[in-house]
């Protein structure tokens, strides 16, 4: 690989003595429906280094499905994307469709939220693992069978061997969410990306596979996206977050620091909704409004009509850029305010 | 638990909670008294149509929700807690067993009796865009079970749908509108205004709040809070989020393939689990804080700058 000297000088990359394996720098997406262009995603930056998880939390439509997808090359046609996505140093918006194709199935593996649909019904799992191991590694027939056994018994499949001639149908939700995490994991790529990989499964089975996808990241050293709407998945599993609202990143930062000292109004009003299962509570803390679909988002903060420290001019004019906020932990914030105003302490 | 009587304004009905949270019997009208329920489903026909295998998804259940309470119905996917609710409000017909609503045996309605018992007992639902009529102005949705009670006087009616409107948080404009004009929030308000419009005494809440963003789903909460303290309604909760289930119901009952296994004050239950899957399902709730959370690991780099 010759195309380390291009790596950009972004502070981020390579803190903590850990190669950053995604880089993603003024990321912007839109999207063309009846021939006007939206603006979807905008200013998104990222870092995802070896061995640590770094969650994208956001609502419905804050655009973290749409982020995922510029990252893996994967929007419609009908989207044109700006600024850098660098994986292991490389930009991938340079590529070729034929070398992207390369790169997601061996250095970036995916996991999404309805694992059955990401399978076919007709053929077994085994045989689906395997077939993706030979075209990825140009492995033999029988030594790819072999692999995908393996990676079975990786993903905590009982009876692996047996299992592998199984059809999807004949496995459960968290079955066949590790019959992915398999097939995700099989080159060992350097980067994992989940989209709401435990929503759609079982309470119990949940969380086994955020347990199950820890372990894996951790033996393999692989640096993982996780998106969720869910900061409980947040709190269980990730190392750093980022907060998405309204198509942009409104908070960065380790998951302790957020959970205990947030500077962001929505990232507080979101911690203050969240039911704490240690007791029993009169209300749940509210957040006024809704979240505004793209076409609509408003100008300045774009979460300035459901703030209660909004100013004008000051919130309501000019965009606002993601500041360093930083004590003692590196924090990234974009409020206008977020040096005046005192948001209610979560910690606990 | 510190309750002191004279600084909370609600404190008759927290007291009531309380006392059901403790497991005592509380002199509270009983909005539910189920017994022995069971309900099969047909799962495989032959070529002339004959059933020949069935799900048992209700096998034999029982439970009791007091006026003012909230049980709470938890199990894992396909456990059976939807067929208990529909099967509670005659939505389905048991194979056996017996709903008693407000000390009246429903089991054997029809008719009239049937039609008012709707009355008295209602649902809400997960996904209100499914649950609404999308042909319909939220005006008609929500004064149907009004004139399926024989409401006919328009301006009684107009009147109550103002005040229903009023009462979920929503603008009286929003009364012209159609589903997909409107958020998931503000139309499960439209779904709750409507399963109050006759004034019932018990509600079976179907995953109310499951298809809700984070932002939103607070509001709902504490609106359908807010309505059982005034009305003293009894909430039939069905949910798998525990998380939300800790902080909201009164008494929780476990449910699995087609059983209960614990039910048990809320407080109780997470304190001391007596059931292996109660346990299981305790285990599974995700943390509130990453202090809490399962999944210990090397703590995550840092940066130095
Ligand atoms: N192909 C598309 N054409 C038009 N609009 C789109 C398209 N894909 C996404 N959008 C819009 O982009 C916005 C962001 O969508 P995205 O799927 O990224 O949200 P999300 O954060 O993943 O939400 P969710 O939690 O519901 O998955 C939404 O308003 C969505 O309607
Ligand atoms: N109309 C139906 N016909 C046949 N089987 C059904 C029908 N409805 C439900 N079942 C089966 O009955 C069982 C109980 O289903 P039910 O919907 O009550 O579960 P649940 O606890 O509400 O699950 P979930 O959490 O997924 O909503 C399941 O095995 C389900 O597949
Ligand atoms: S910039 Fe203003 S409106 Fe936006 S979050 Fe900060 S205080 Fe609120
Ligand atoms: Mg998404
Ligand atoms: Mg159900």
């Amino acid at each position: 690989m010759t195309e380390t000297v291009e790596r950009t000088g972004a502070s981020d990359a390579a803190d903590g003595g850990r190669a950053a394996v995604l880089e993603v720098t003024g990321l912007g997406v839109d999207i063309r429906t009846d021939r006007t262009w939206t603006g979807i995603v905008d200013d998104v930056d990222l870092v995802v280094r070896s061995g640590e998880t770094v969650g994208l939390v956001g609502e419905s439509g804050s655009g973290k499905t749409v982020t995922s997808l510029a990252v893996m090359g994967l929007l419609p046609p009908n989207a044109r994307v700006r600024g850098t996505v660098r994986l292991n140093g490389r930009d991938l918006t340079a590529l070729s469709e034929r070398e992207l194709d390369r790169v997601r199935g061996v250095e970036m593996g995916m996991i999404f939220q309805e694992p059955r649909r990401s399978l076919n019904p007709a053929f077994t799992v085994g045989d689906q693992v395997a077939e993706s191991v030979r075209r990825h590694r140009g492995a033999g027939r029988r030594e790819a069978w072999e692999r995908a056994v393996d990676l079975f018994d990786l993903v905590g499949i009982p009876d692996p061997r047996r299992r592998a001639g199984a059809y999807p149908h004949e496995f459960s939700g968290g079955m066949c969410q590790r019959v992915m995490l398999a097939m995700a994991v099989a080159c060992e790529p350097s980067l994992l990306i989940a989209d709401e990989p435990t929503t759609a499964l079982d309470v119990t089975v949940q969380k086994q596979v955020l347990g199950l996808i820890r372990e894996i990241q951790q033996r393999l050293g692989i640096g993982v996206l996780l998106i969720t709407h869910d900061l409980g998945v947040v709190a269980e599993v990730c190392d750093r977050t980022a907060v998405m609202y309204a198509g942009r990143i409104v908070e960065q930062t380790e998951v302790v620091e957020l959970f205990d000292h947030p500077r962001h109004p929505y990232t507080a009003g979101l911690l203050a909704a969240m039911p704490d299962p240690r007791r029993h509570a009169d209300r749940l803390g509210v957040i006024p409004g809704i979240v505004p679909p793209p076409h609509a988002f408003p100008a300045g903060c774009r979460f300035h009509p459901r703030c209660d420290h909004r100013r004008e001019p000051t919130c309501t004019t000019a965009d606002i850029p993601l500041r360093d906020v930083s004590v003692g932990l590196p924090h990234r914030v974009r409020c206008a305010r977020a040096d005046e105003i005192t948001l209610e302490d979560t910690s606990t | 638990m510190t309750e002191t009587t004279e600084t909370s304004e609600t404190s008759e009905t927290s007291e009531t909670a309380a006392a059901a949270r403790a497991g005592r019997p509380a002199e509270a009208e009983q909005a539910l008294t189920v017994r022995g329920l069971r309900k099969s489903y047909p799962a495989a026909r032959n070529l002339l149509g004959r059933v020949t295998r069935t799900v048992d998804a209700v096998r034999g259940v029982d439970l009791d929700v007091r006026a003012g309470e909230t049980l709470a119905l938890v199990g894992e996917s396909g456990a059976g807690k939807s067929t208990v609710g529909r099967l509670v409000l005659r939505l389905l017909e048991p194979d056996a067993g017996t709903v008693t609503l407000l000390g009246q045996d429903v089991t054997g309605l029809r008719g009239p009796a049937l039609t008012a018992m709707r009355a008295r007992a209602t649902m809400i639902f997960q996904d209100p865009y499914k649950s609404l009529d999308p042909r319909l102005q939220i005006r008609h949705s929500v004064a149907e079970p009004l004139v399926a009670q024989g409401m006919r006087g328009k301006a009684e009616r107009a009147e109550r749908l103002g005040a229903l409107l009023d009462r979920v948080g929503l603008a009286q404009h929003y009364l012209d509108r159609f589903p997909y004009e409107m958020s998931g929030g503000q139309l499960q308000r439209v779904a709750i205004a409507r399963a109050l419009a006759t004034d019932p005494r018990l509600v079976v809440c179907d995953e109310p709040v499951a298809a809700l963003d984070m932002s939103i789903r607070s509001h709902v909460i504490n609106l359908l809070r807010d309505l059982q303290r005034e009305r003293g309604l009894g909430y039939l909760f069905v949910s798998h989020d525990l998380a939300l289930v800790r902080v909201i119901a009164d008494r929780i009952a476990v449910m699995r393939r087609g059983e209960i296994v614990e039910c048990r004050p809320a407080d109780e239950l997470f304190a001391d689990p007596e059931h292996e899957y109660t346990r299981e399902l305790l285990s599974a709730v995700p943390a509130s804080h990453p202090r809490d959370r399962t999944f210990r690991s090397p703590p995550p780099p840092r940066r130095t700058t």
